[in-house]
């Protein structure tokens, strides 16, 4: 038997099970990310992009994070730094206090797999897999055994709306539909952090505002930390803070309610 | 709330647990059985895209075998016709020498090889009647010596394609003529023999050079693109966890099975193309009977290792560089 076979019930759950391991693990730290002095420079031959120029931040458990600013910026810089999807060329990343330049490849591998969740723009969804498999797919890398992920991840799915569609490859979905199974999937291994690049950024309005909801619901129920980079102003409405990004340096940092952003209404 | 991390308290996990480094453990080593099951998957959904890499290898491979197995098969075939040959300018010879064959008593002594059994096919065909044994009552037309019988350097039917009647001499008992086969070959025979076998190694050693190349290229072309088109797959599964160790692994299973089943069927197609283009010039009879089959299926299952071991040496090199990738790197490449 395929150790990602399809369940044959996938509605017959174990909901305390699944309620047990989609707890918020509480490790006593209010904070859960901690950004110092980051600076991050592309090189190319001709010249030198300074993407940062020195962003700090610090989120707080449980917190609904905007990073917005125009298009270059560094949004995406400060995403993948915060994401330990790449190095920064000063500063450190603290994630839930451990400082991640310390970490070796297999490290970082388990942090990923375990801390962070990932939301794309473009979904990548991996679509040789059925959504089922693809929310399970991080469950299998964090040693998970398979019922119990297969579980997990159908009422994973059911959650985020998409219980109709868990045997459906991403192909044979709409572009909302596979942002919701990449949030199921990002949801996996029960992060501390949700980080979102751009999510809604594929999305026409509706479904965009469907998304940001959706995004606010989760982290509202299961207490999930959630910090998007966006230029998306509908988030202005969720967020618990928004930082305002400009040429590398974070600008502003405050509850929408109180920044005067560029561009908002 | 738990208050202990809900991974731990599934089961399966409390071994992970035990290598933690301070905050940070250490990813599992996933059973193998689940990068067959994504390999699998993959091939199956992309089987459009599998089967133009596929393709690609079975090409190279079959080029390699067509070139190899042709080797064979024309060595066979120029062996065989060199051999008839020399039997047609011995039956040729003797029947200048004796009159017709029809009903002539000859006596062999030796061990004939393959060219000499053609000989002695031709003139059983002629009427001769051929016999080892000496004490045989009726009178022996003539003695035909083969080889085994003396110094190890001698000139045989195959090697001698200089038959000449010089080789023949009269025997002590009038009328009778003898025909050896089993003389040492002179100094210039072996030089020549050497010179020619050395030519023929050196022509043998290039083209399979050559062709190993353009295979090799042909290959590692194939699945060079096959993995660097998946370096945004290769960056999603490392966001999601997965250990560099786990992605080689999915790329070797890949390459292997590609490998082994490019090689098969391109070895098949190889054989089957140097023999049916042997078999159309010479003839197919000709081309079954004087084949060395043994030679070729060694070289069929030559080629089809050669086809596993360039598929995954192709194949191992990228995904070590994409196993090795910053995720946003590879997340960002598009090819």
């Amino acid at each position: 038997m395929s150790t990602l076979a399809l369940p044959e019930s996938p509605h017959g759950l174990n909901h305390q099970l699944v309620d047990e391991l989609l707890a918020v693990p509480d490790h006593g730290s209010k904070i859960v990310v901690r950004a110092v002095g980051l600076t991050k420079v592309y090189r190319t031959a001709s010249h030198e992009t300074h993407a940062l120029r020195g962003a700090s931040l610090t989120v707080k458990r449980g917190e609904y994070i905007a990073i917005m600013g125009p298009s270059g910026s560094g949004k995406s810089t400060l995403f993948n730094l915060v994401g330990a999807l790449s190095r920064p060329t000063s500063g450190k990343v603290y994630i839930d206090q451990v400082d991640i330049a310390q970490l070796d490849h297999d490290e970082l591998a388990w942090l990923r797999c375990r801390k962070i969740g990932y939301i794309f723009q473009t979904y990548n969804l991996l679509r040789v897999m059925t959504c089922l498999e693809n929310v399970m797919l991080p469950m299998a890398f964090a040693g998970l055994d398979s019922d119990t992920a297969r579980d997990k991840a159908a009422w994973l799915l059911e959650r985020v709306g998409l219980g109709h569609r868990i045997l459906h490859k991403p192909t044979e979905l709409s572009g909302g539909q596979q942002q919701r199974c990449a949030i199921a999937r990002a949801l996996a291994n029960s992060p501390d952090i949700v980080l979102a690049d751009e999510p809604t950024g594929n999305l026409d309005s509706r479904t965009g505002e469907e998304m940001i909801a959706l995004l606010a619901q989760l982290q509202h129920d299961l207490g999930v930390t959630v910090i998007s980079a966006t230029h998306d102003h509908k988030m202005l409405q969720r967020a618990d803070r928004i930082l305002w990004i400009q040429d590398g340096l974070i600008v502003k940092d405050g509850k929408p309610a109180d920044l005067e952003l560029p561009g908002a209404h | 709330m738990s208050t202990t991390p809900p991974a731990a308290t599934a089961s399966g996990l409390n071994s992970t647990d035990i290598n933690q480094v301070g905050d940070i453990g250490r990813q599992p080593n996933l059973p193998v059985l689940i990068a067959w099951e994504v390999v699998t998957q993959g091939i199956r959904i992309r089987l459009g895209r599998s089967l133009v890499t596929l393709t690609s290898v079975a090409l190279g491979i079959a080029f390699l075998a067509s070139i190899l197995i042709g080797q064979v098969v024309q060595r066979g075939v120029q062996g065989e016709r060199d051999a008839r040959d020399v039997a047609i300018r011995c039956v040729a010879a003797l029947e200048a020498d004796l009159g017709q064959m029809t009903g002539k008593r000859l006596l062999t002594i030796g061990a004939p090889d393959a060219a000499n059994q053609r000989l002695l096919e031709l003139l059983v065909a002629a009427g001769a009647i051929v016999s080892d044994q000496a004490q045989d009552p009726a009178p022996v037309a003539a003695t035909l010596l083969f080889g085994g019988l003396g110094p190890s350097s001698t000139v045989s039917g195959r090697v001698a394609g200089s038959f000449t009647p010089a080789q023949i001499s009269a025997d002590p008992v009038p009328g009778r003529v003898i025909i050896n086969f089993n003389r040492p070959a002179t100094a210039e025979e072996l030089a020549a023999q050497a010179d020619a076998e050395y030519r023929n190694r050196a022509r043998t050693a290039w083209i399979t050079g050559i062709a190993l190349a353009v295979t090799a290229i042909g290959i590692t072309n194939a699945m060079l693109m096959s993995v660097t088109e998946r370096f945004r797959e290769i960056g999603t599964m490392k966001c999601l966890g997965a250990m560099g160790s786990f992605i080689r692994r999915v790329f070797v299973i890949e390459a292997c099975l590609i490998g082994v089943a490019g090689g098969i069927s391109g070895a098949l197609l190889g054989m089957l193309a140097s023999c049916i283009s042997y078999g159309v010039r010479y003839g197919a009879g000709m081309v079954m009977t004087s084949t060395a089959w043994g030679m070729v299926s060694l070289l069929l299952i030559g080629t089809v290792i050669a086809s596993v071991v360039l598929s995954v040496t192709a194949a191992v090199y990228p995904a070590w560089v994409a196993a090795r990738m910053r995720p946003a790197n590879a997340l960002r490449s598009s090819v």
